[in-house]
């Protein structure tokens, strides 16, 4: 009994699968391992060059977020792109599924790449609140409203 | 009772073919009708070309191949007389159809012992992408 539950366990965690496509809109470049960053749908977009329509499916318990993304950058770095953008994420009990576009930022090749404060500045503590104005002594008179 | 079963398991495979399919639309926006465009068409994301002149919104949907489905947006912006395929947005939905399964089963009081089945459906959760963009038309300088 022991030994069948095991088993089923075991291959329980091998059900999952996940698939990605693309529909190139422009030349791809050549395949890397670098990171590939990735946009949401609503989040401001670099100058950027389009190369690819993607799409990532998750099946099982890949049907998560994690395997999505994963399949989306896999999908990238094979067409040599910078980033996915405009990614947008369904999901159902068994099935989800991502889409976006992998693009090139507009300045590759070259050695900088244009960033946008709202994605590219790195996380930094919020500045001091002002100090708190200091409070009145207290005094043994009567507070006004209590006077008559 | 059973030319409802014949029925049904007739129409079920045709409803699902159906419904598989690639759908696809559009519809005018400019006064300027243009026949047919059987030239090239350039599919664009994320911005318009320069000079391009709008002449319908379109959409398509599908399952399985995104190639299929730009396709058939493709073919939507040839019928405006467009030659540029403008997506302006990439819609994933997971839509829940229901699935027609066979199942082979043993034929109990029958002389033969050949093939029965029996069919039930299913739901069966299957991803969609939806395209939604613009007909452009851009002319050669």
């Amino acid at each position: 009994m022991k030994r069948s539950l095991l088993l089923l366990a075991s291959l329980s965690l091998g059900c999952g699968t996940t698939a990605a496509q693309h529909h190139l809109l422009s030349a791809p470049g050549a395949p890397h391992a670098r990171p590939v960053r990735t946009i949401l749908e609503g989040d401001p977009v670099p100058p950027s060059q389009p190369v690819a329509l993607v799409q990532a499916t998750g099946r099982g318990l890949n049907a998560d977020l994690p395997h999505l993304i994963e399949g989306l950058r896999a999908e990238a770095q094979h067409l040599g792109c910078d980033a996915v953008v405009q990614v947008r994420i369904a999901r159902g009990s068994s099935v989800a599924t991502a889409t976006g576009f992998a693009v090139r930022w507009a300045s590759h090749p070259g050695t900088a790449v244009q960033s946008t404060p709202a994605i590219d500045a790195p996380w930094a503590p919020p500045p001091p609140l002002p100090a708190a104005p200091e409070a009145a002594a207290p005094t043994d008179a009567p507070p006004p409203w209590s006077a008559h | 009772m059973r030319a409802l079963r014949v029925l049904l398991l007739t129409l079920l495979p045709l409803c699902s073919a159906g419904c598989a399919a690639t759908r696809a639309s559009a519809i005018p926006t400019s006064s300027e009708l243009l026949p047919y465009h059987r030239g090239a068409v350039t599919v664009r994301a994320l911005s318009d070309p320069p000079g391009a002149r709008e002449l319908g919104a379109v959409e398509a949907s599908g399952e399985g191949s995104l190639d299929a489905v730009v396709e058939a947006f493709v073919e939507q912006v040839r019928g405006l007389g467009g030659n540029v395929a403008r997506i302006d947005s990439v819609t994933p939905v997971v839509e829940t159809r229901m699935r027609q399964v066979s199942q082979a089963m043993p034929c109990f009081g029958m002389r033969f012992q050949a093939g029965c089945s029996q069919s039930y459906l299913t739901p069966e959760e299957v991803p969609v992408v939806r395209l939604v963009g613009r007909a452009l038309r851009v002319d050669a300088p």
